[in-house]
């Protein structure tokens, strides 16, 4: 029995110890801390980025007043029943295709299917029938 | 690493991974209870089985509410598939040995039979773009845990609690009619009974696992927990203890793996594959210790 436990500290030791190591400085980990995301999705997993959006569209109202950061293709689409184009950013988070509408300052929209790269806060609106719609409001954005 | 672990801690504080973190833990506390039951009965592959036609029922019953004009995703939704799973683990457990059909033979065309046909109505009726992705979520467990709806969180912690009462209270049955059933029934047990409620308990167990790590990768979170416990512990109770704890220990450990590399890794194969870790860990461990004994 002592044998066993001797055995088993030793398993313990050698599995902490093959977890330490040195931390590195990573100067891009300082750029991130000075913008302020709540919810930075190009960061996270492919699993993670697919729940958080499913969780954005499902309970929408824990997500208000937030700031996403996101990574997609922007895709304008007309929509016949509001007689406008809805300007949405399809996100591949690995998993699916994830669609948000979002509002852009001063409505200087890059070229169809650019790749662009936000950080906008969610909010909600209602649009004639609609109500509650999703959309990130975005001072600006980089096409990448 | 430690950007990885940064970013782990981010990732903790978000509610739908707590819920994931807290149901895969009951999850794996409720299918290790069971597992060294099913294991000692030679009954490992019913997980399986079951678990196919859990998928198989998703797809159906998802098809037939396409038909009728309701839109539905291809979502596990316990409160339909449950009763179907649970009708066919009665069957297939309480078929008596003058039945037509095998018990094993029975079990093996269920369960191919419900994977080829619950994929042939995905195929027919998925309105999805990415049907292989929805396939993969559904068979391998990459994101079903963290998707769960509050009500689907309330009754898998429900059921697990339910679980692990009933095994506790019915622990000596249990154990008699796991090592012994004919004894059993002799000595004035009513075998029959608990035998139907094991078949409820294990389609139970493995409706709710199958949120945790896809029906392909059912049988692993019942039988591993077993088997390595067992490479140490000879006696039913050190056993089912061990095998608790180390099924415990792995789902955790496999959800937060999951979540540390910066692409991430499918939920459902991190925890087998730590689960398989672990095996191999205790095996050379007992190995080692019987050889000390012996010297």
């Amino acid at each position: 029995m002592k044998k066993l436990a001797l055995l088993l500290a030793l398993c313990l030791v050698l599995t902490l110890a093959a977890g330490c190591e040195e931390g590195d400085n990573d100067p891009r980990a300082e750029e991130r801390q000075s913008v302020s995301v709540d919810y930075d999705l190009t960061s996270y997993t492919a699993q993670i980025a697919n729940a958080t959006m499913l969780d954005m569209n499902e309970n929408p109202e824990k997500y208000i007043g937030k700031t996403f950061k996101m990574k997609g293709t922007f895709l304008p689409v007309f929509v016949e029943e509001i007689d406008r184009d809805v300007n949405y950013i399809q996100v591949d988070d690995g998993c699916c295709m994830q669609y948000f509408e979002f509002k852009l300052k001063g409505e200087n929209y890059p070229p169809e299917e650019s790749d662009i790269e936000f950080t906008g806060v969610f909010g909600l609106y209602d649009e004639g029938d609609y109500t509650e719609l999703i959309y990130l409001d975005v001072d600006n954005l980089s096409v990448i | 690493m430690s950007e990885g672990l940064q970013r782990l801690q981010g990732f903790l504080e978000m509610d739908f991974v707590q819920n994931a973190v807290i149901v895969g833990v009951l999850i794996a506390f409720c299918s290790s209870l069971l597992g060294v039951t099913l294991v000692l009965k030679r009954l490992s592959f019913i997980g399986s089985g079951l678990s196919h036609v859990s998928f198989g029922t998703t797809t159906i019953v998802a098809a037939i509410v396409m038909i009728i004009g309701y839109d539905s995703q291809f979502d596990n939704n316990i409160f339909y598939v449950l009763p179907v799973t649970i009708l066919c683990s009665v069957l297939l457990l309480l078929s008596g040995p003058n039945s037509k059909i095998k018990g094993d033979s029975a079990l093996a065309m269920i369960s191919v039979g419900a994977l080829a046909v619950g994929y042939l109505f995905m195929n027919i009726f998925s309105k999805s773009a990415n049907l292989s992705g929805d396939v993969c979520k559904v068979l391998f467990g990459s994101t079903a845990i963290l998707t769960l709806k509050p009500e689907t969180v309330s009754v898998c912690i429900v059921l697990s609690l339910l679980v692990t009462a009933v095994f506790i209270l019915f622990y000596n049955k249990i154990f008699a009619i796991t090592f012994d059933e004919d004894f059993s029934s002799a000595t004035g047990i009513k075998s029959k009974i608990y035998n139907l409620l094991l078949a409820v308990i294990i389609a139970v167990i493995i409706v709710l696992a199958m949120n945790l790590v896809g029906a392909l990768l059912v049988s692993a979170l019942v039988v591993f927990p077993a088997l390595t416990a067992m490479r140490l512990f000879k006696s039913f109770r050190a056993v089912t203890i061990c095998s608790v704890v180390v099924s415990v220990v792995c789902a955790a450990l496999g959800i937060l793996i999951s979540m540390l590399p910066e692409k991430g890794t499918p939920i459902g194969s991190t925890i087998v594959a730590v689960d398989i870790a672990v095996f191999a860990v205790f095996s050379i461990i007992g190995f080692v210790n019987q050889r000390l004994r012996t010297l």
